[in-house]
């Protein structure tokens, strides 16, 4: 038997309310006066009538009743037997795959050299065994924590388990549970290496540029490179990164991670503001050429004072930010009209970015999506300018402009496909573990059982209250 | 009050009210609301024949119409007023004192005095004899309202004492005016020897129509004190521990059957035994009198 919370035993002393009570009323408690005592024999003797149990049957529902209650505020679980504590060693399977790391971390390789079972950090928690995982790629552990939570249900009292996983944000997403065994992670692979990926890149007339992500314990930093492209090389400097391929087929390298090179056309971004929004035109064109020069876009920015054409508007792909409070011109078929609000209303509807609606700081949709004619109509919430928002002189705004215009050119169509940011230790250490633990694997909670009793018990106990004497 | 849906009202509510004369019509008239709309006229007399005055007579029965076109005094008379006499007899022993929302005495006193005026108002004449071993307090029968004033306030100063007296004090009293008309005991049957029973065939012997009404409480019929108690005995001072809970089986067997030999034991001398419980209203009392009426009006 296992008591979540056994101080409430201490309840049972409560057992002592109802036997005194039945003794107290066992005292004489009043005088009635009656007109005759003809048939009534009456009891001997005061002393001696207290030291009798008078109806034990109902001091024993009434017992049974507390006892049954304190019980339940317990917590017990029923297990059939004891089964041995058991010590876990999960492994993110992208670490088994990885034969390096497991060559080159002390502890792994004492594991594979003594053999010792391991099981993989994946639903099922499939044992496996060190050294023999083929290269494939393996899937990352989706969310460490939820296994781990999985993982502590499944163990014994006493178990604990070491987890093995490389240093990714990405597998601790949401809250750290309180875990019954006590756990400890151990990160390999250090940022140094493992850390750098790539992110796009794209080739021009004689040169290719490569985006980088790179994470350090210090933060995330994305560099780019540009490389020359006269036939296959391999850039100096750089382990491990390669750009190959001709015509439309090139590609980038590094590693295992291979990706391939766009080659984005000429695009045109016209800016049309009035005279009282020189402002926001500025930040616009700022973001604009941010991205262009970051991803090595060939864009041709046109700050047109006055309204262009509809024709240049119309052209597909061509992007128009309308900066005036006149309503824009109608755009063309698969052309894209950037516009402000101008005031606190909300955008017509709210767009996802990167798998998350972009808000303000209070919450409200920021951005707003909507098809006017053949055209996509995006409209900013207030204005592209200082006064009325921080945003245009954030990181985060040539981010979201790359996102919403480059995004089809650069290859960020999606959300990232992992965040690769190192765990800061404090994370993940100290792992909460003991009393807060709900569950035991195997074990038969009683709790509904006993309150099930309590309240048969208390329903017999108002039956012999209130039954029809004979 | 019991699940029965009584229409009278609580015998405790009577209680609070306080004049007797005013519970003994709130009584009645609740009962006979309904039941004899067109024979309660007025006092309730029946008109049977006219009479020539004579000495002695109540001047307010000179039917002053008549005089005025014969010149002579005549005197109304009806059949009823000459038909039954009605004596109450109370148990006025201390053990009437027992207490159950209203008394025992109470519960008598209520009934008789519903009894009394309904009598009254049927032309009838009302006796009352309230007995206990230190007095005996004695009213003849009579009509009219101002002797039933005298029952009313008879029974208003009657207080519990003693114990039920022996014959040989009350013969006399009792047996004054034959056998005519009907005898009522109020009672709770408490005694020490049999002397309520040997009151009663005594009575039963002279002829009375004789109606012994039992009253009891429904706790002292159920033994249904709640935990232990102390039980003193009203007539003796005797007390008693007793735990109701472990008694209860054998004493409410054993006054069943007490009460059970009791009745077959009147029944067999013409003694007409109805209970009461301290809970239930009036009525039932009023409806054995009307039955006992009828048949004591038959014999005659």
């Amino acid at each position: 038997m296992i008591w979540l919370s056994p101080l409430w035993l201490a309840a049972l002393g409560a057992l002592v309310v109802p036997l005194v009570i039945h003794l107290r009323r066992r005292r004489i408690g009043r005088r009635i006066r009656v007109g005759s005592l003809r048939h009534i024999v009456g009891t001997a003797t005061p002393r001696a009538r207290r030291l009798q149990l008078h109806d034990p049957w109902r001091l024993l529902l009434r017992c049974g009743i507390v006892a049954a209650i304190a019980l339940a505020l317990a917590g017990p679980l029923f297990r059939h037997s004891s089964p041995r504590a058991e010590y876990w060693v999960l492994i993110a399977p992208d670490v088994l795959a990885d034969s390096r790391l497991l060559a080159d971390d002390p502890l792994l390789d004492s594991l594979r050299h003594a053999g010792t079972a391991v099981r993989s950090l994946s639903p099922g928690f499939e044992p496996t065994t060190l050294g023999i995982q083929t290269a494939a790629e393996r899937p990352i552990p989706p969310d460490a924590w939820s296994l781990l939570r999985d993982a502590d249900h499944r163990l014994p009292p006493g178990s604990s388990i070491m987890v093995v996983l490389r240093p990714r944000v990405a597998s601790f997403r949401g809250d750290r549970p309180a875990l019954g065994a006590p756990v400890e992670v151990r990160l390999v692979g250090g940022a140094q290496r493992d850390s750098t990926w790539l992110e796009s890149g794209w080739a021009g007339p004689d040169s290719a540029t490569v985006a980088l992500g790179a994470a350090t314990r210090g933060g995330l930093r994305s560099p780019s490179l540009t490389l020359p492209t006269a036939g296959d090389i391999s850039a100096a400097g750089r382990s491990g990164l390669s750009v190959g391929g001709a015509g439309d087929r090139r590609w980038a390298g590094l590693g295992v991670d291979t990706i391939r090179l766009l080659q984005p056309a000429p695009v045109r971004f016209t800016i049309a503001a009035a005279a009282n929004r020189l402002a926001d035109r500025h930040y616009l064109s700022a973001a604009v050429a941010a991205v262009s020069e970051f991803y090595g876009l060939r864009t041709s920015v046109d700050t047109a004072a006055a309204p262009p054409a509809s024709g240049q508007t119309g052209a597909p792909g061509a992007w128009l930010a309308w900066l005036d409070s006149s309503p824009p011109p109608p755009g063309g078929a698969g052309s894209t009209v950037l516009t402000e609000s101008g005031g606190p209303s909300p955008p017509p509807g709210d767009i996802a970015i990167a798998e998350a609606p972009l808000t303000d700081a209070f919450g409200r949709p920021l951005l707003g999506e909507a098809v006017e004619g053949a055209a996509r109509v995006l409209t900013v919430r207030g204005r592209l300018n200082p006064r009325w928002s921080d945003l245009v002189r954030q990181s985060a705004f040539p981010e979201l402009l790359a996102r919403l215009w480059a995004a089809p050119m650069i290859g960020l169509d999606g959300p990232p496909r992992f965040d690769p940011r190192s765990v800061a230790p404090g994370q993940i250490r100290p792992t909460p573990s003991g009393p807060r633990r709900t569950g035991v694997a195997g074990a038969l909670p009683l709790r509904s059982l006993l309150l099930l009793a309590a309240g048969i018990l208390f329903l017999a106990e108002r039956w012999t209250v209130h039954r029809p004497r004979p | 009050m019991p699940a029965t849906n009584y229409r009278f009202i609580h015998p405790a509510t009577l209680a609070a009210i306080g004049d007797l004369s005013l519970v003994a019509r709130t009584v009645v008239d609740g009962f006979m609301y309904g039941a004899h709309p067109s024979r309660m006229p007025g006092a309730g007399l029946e008109f049977s024949q006219y009479r020539s005055y004579q000495a002695g007579d109540d001047l307010r029965r000179v039917d002053w119409k008549l005089y005025g076109r014969s010149d002579r005094y005549f005197v109304r008379e009806s059949e009823i007023e000459t038909s039954l006499t009605l004596r109450l007899v109370l148990d006025a022993s201390a053990s009437m004192a027992q207490l159950e929302g209203v008394s025992k005495l109470d519960y008598a006193r209520f009934v008789a005095a519903a009894l009394a005026l309904l009598a009254i108002r049927q032309g009838d004449a009302v006796g009352l004899y309230a007995l206990n071993d230190g007095a005996l307090q004695a009213i003849r029968p009579g009509r009219g309202q101002a002797h039933l004033h005298r029952v009313m306030h008879q029974l208003e100063s009657m207080e519990p004492d003693g114990a039920w007296p022996a014959w040989d004090r009350v013969e006399r009293a009792l047996a004054v005016g034959g056998g005519r008309g009907i005898t009522v005991i109020l009672t709770d049957l408490h005694e020490r020897g049999d002397e309520i029973r040997e009151a009663a065939t005594k009575l039963a012997a002279m002829r009375h129509e004789l109606i012994v009404m039992h009253i009891l409480g429904r706790a002292e019929l159920e033994l249904d004190y709640g935990g232990a108690v102390e039980l003193e005995e009203l007539e003796t001072g005797r007390v008693l521990e007793v735990e109701p809970g472990r008694e209860r089986a054998a004493y409410v067997e054993a006054l069943a059957r007490d009460h059970a030999a009791l009745r077959v034991q009147l029944q067999e001398r013409g003694i007409e035994y109805e209970r009461f419980l301290l809970d239930q209203p009036l009525d039932a009392a009023l409806r054995v009198f009307l039955a006992a009426r009828r048949r004591a009006a038959g014999m005659r």
